[in-house]
């Protein structure tokens, strides 16, 4: 990994996590992006476009509604297009698949970070209700808090949380060089995503049907 | 879960409401019930206008909706009734067909936070006495339930907690 | 067009307004700092706006809060009481939001970007943030030039447009688009462009698999369930 690779993840991890929690909403957070931007930066597009595409599904079948927070499928992207690139898992062997379970279980404590940067808002919201009731310039000082907990957030979390990973897999990497080529099998998995999110989409479950099968014949005569 | 949905929400119609429920369950028939907004043209009308395409909304007052024979009016498939406060639920109570009827609290944010019940319902002590008073008479188990496919909290248990909590402070 | 370049900052700056979310007012500190700004700008006042108490509480779809802004500048203007459709405008905003941006247009974004994917993959990614933003900015500017030339009546325009089907026409796209993704992955599947009926059927069956554990189980643990089983397969193969 080159220097500037280095501070384009610095950056990416940060701004993706802001992106996701903070602000801006431009969709930097989403996997499919993320992975990307990683796959091109370290010249693996194609197995990283595949692997994020994977994990988008996990951001598609919730909808923050409310005070409901998502599962962190940002993290998810970035992490294992960073393994990825960085040579840890590779697309001829079994250890995709097994970063694809490690970094899934992951997702579960790096959204508890997330929770906690709420609370930490909420905390100091209470504190602003309780002693600057003349002080009004408050709430421009508490979003700019937001947001830098937010960047801090991403570089830390998402970067230890790779990195713990990363060590996982290179203790079980006897076992992960298993010489298979696991592209055909992540197809499978997509396919599997794919029909979770076909029960979560609103309408008619014959209007679907019918839907499918003509995109199903139309891509098939015309590609 | 059961047919007739009740719920209590301050903010009526909003994102969990049509994400969650709605689209959830595929609810056709949704009744809001509030004095105020019933008087109000234009805030019938907003409500009205976001309607999924197939679900209709009627929006009644509390005497026109105790006069309403539900289960006549509405033989199939699921309904959606919403009220704004605890202080409505209690007043459209006799009116509620027990037996196919699921009462649950959504969100109740804007108001004191005495006591929490999940991260956007909060009740005071009244309303958690009147609650279990309306489950105690009816035999019915009130629930506070955010979006279809999380978890119901029983609100007895709160209210067990509160007298617990009680209990031990004296 | 004058009136958005005067109120630019103020909708650059809303692209941040949701830093403090939390679970006590939600964007209410956020909202209150919004409409600080905006006041300053045009030199008007919202009534005591002080977004450190609890009836700020506020929470509407982050595409949407311009709308608000409009709405309550328009209002203010007029010289009504700013907040009466405060809570309903919010709650309405939030809903269909909530069920355009969040629920449709991600997954139609995501398939018409897998399909860019798939002929030039470097063009995926800009073609998903593009798509995606000119909604995300059409609506910050627009909304706030509807909100405030239609102030409280900005509801017609959505009825107008029947706003509210946007979604379900979107999500017939997205499976208009899926069933050509299948297509593909068959062809991918069976390595041949010959109707191949073990790829089919193979396809058939993952599909139908996550049709049903979804009903179930959360995304997560479906694809930690779909992992393991499809690592078995291949060790098994592999031995």
């Amino acid at each position: 990994m080159s220097l500037a690779q280095g501070i384009l993840l610095f950056f990416l991890s940060g701004f993706a996590s802001l992106d996701r929690v903070a602000g801006i909403n431009i969709m930097l957070s989403r996997p499919i992006v993320i992975t990307s931007i990683i796959g091109i930066a370290f010249n693996q597009i194609l197995i990283c476009i595949l692997i994020g595409a994977i994990f988008e599904f996990i951001g598609m079948l919730e909808v923050p509604v409310g005070t409901v927070i998502l599962k962190d499928d940002t993290f998810a992207g970035y992490s294992s297009s960073v393994l990825i690139s960085l040579g840890a898992i590779s697309h001829n062997n079994l250890s995709i698949l097994l970063a694809i379970i490690l970094v899934t279980l992951m997702i579960y404590p790096v959204t508890l970070t997330d929770i906690y940067c709420r609370k930490l808002n909420k905390l100091m919201i209470t504190r602003a209700f309780n002693e600057t009731k003349s002080n009004t310039n408050s709430d421009g000082f508490l979003i700019r808090i937001g947001l830098l907990v937010s960047f801090i957030r991403g570089v830390v979390v998402y970067n230890l949380a790779t990195f713990l990973i990363f060590l996982t897999l290179h203790n079980i990497g006897y076992f992960a060089k298993q010489e298979v080529s696991p592209i055909y099998y992540l197809v499978l998995l997509f396919i599997l995503l794919m029909g979770c999110l076909f029960r979560f989409l609103n309408g008619e479950l014959f209007m679907k049907l019918i839907f499918l099968v003509i995109g199903f014949i139309a891509s098939w005569i015309i590609l | 879960m059961e047919r007739i949905i009740f719920r209590v929400d301050d903010r009526f119609i909003h994102g969990q409401v049509i994400e969650g429920w709605i689209n959830h369950f595929r609810i056709k028939n949704i009744i809001l019930i509030n004095d105020s907004i019933a008087d109000d043209v234009k805030k019938t009308f907003i409500y009205k206008s976001i309607m999924p395409r197939n679900a209709k909304l009627e929006v009644m007052s509390i005497d026109s909706f105790l006069q309403l024979d539900i289960l006549n009016e509405y033989k199939k498939g699921y309904l959606l009734i919403i009220v704004g406060s605890i202080n409505d639920l209690k007043l459209i109570n006799s009116n509620i067909p027990l037996e196919h009827s699921y009462i649950n609290i959504g969100c109740l944010a804007t108001s004191n936070h005495d006591i929490p019940v999940t991260d956007n319902c909060f009740l005071n002590q009244e309303e958690l006495d009147c609650l279990v008073h309306i489950s105690e008479k009816h035999s019915k188990d009130i629930y506070a339930h955010k979006l279809p496919w999380e978890k119901p909290i029983n609100i007895n248990d709160i209210h067990n907690k509160q007298m617990n909590i009680k209990k031990i402070q004296e | 067009m004058k009136l958005l370049l005067k109120a630019l900052p103020t909708l650059v700056k809303s692209i941040f307004y949701q830093a403090n979310w939390n679970i006590e007012n939600m964007q209410g500190t956020g909202f209150s700092w919004l409409l600080k700004d905006l006041s300053k700008r045009f030199k008007i006042s919202f009534g005591n706006v002080k977004g450190n108490e609890r009836a700020d509480y506020f929470n509407t779809n982050p595409y949407f809060v311009t709308f608000m802004l409009g709405i309550f500048l328009k209002e203010a203007e007029s010289g009504k009481p700013v907040d009466q459709y405060k809570s309903t405008y919010a709650s309405v905003f939030g809903a269909l939001g909530d069920t355009f941006f969040w629920h449709s247009l991600r997954p139609l974004t995501f398939f018409l970007s897998l399909f860019i994917a798939v002929y030039e993959p470097m063009f995926a990614m800009f073609f998903y943030l593009i798509f995606f933003n000119i909604f995300n900015i059409g609506f910050k500017f627009l909304g706030f030039y509807l909100g405030y030339n239609y102030g409280t009546n900005v509801i017609d325009v959505f009825r107008t447009v029947s706003f509210a089907n946007w979604s379900d026409i979107a999500d017939m796209a997205t499976i208009f688009l899926m069933g050509g993704t299948l297509a593909i992955v068959v062809k991918y599947v069976s390595n041949s462009d010959a109707i191949n009926s073990i790829a089919i059927f193979k396809t058939a069956i993952f599909f139908i698999a996550g049709f049903t554990t979804s009903r179930y189980v959360s995304a997560p643990f479906t694809l930690i369930i779909g992992a393991m089983i499809v690592t078995a397969i291949m060790l098994l193969q592999n031995i």
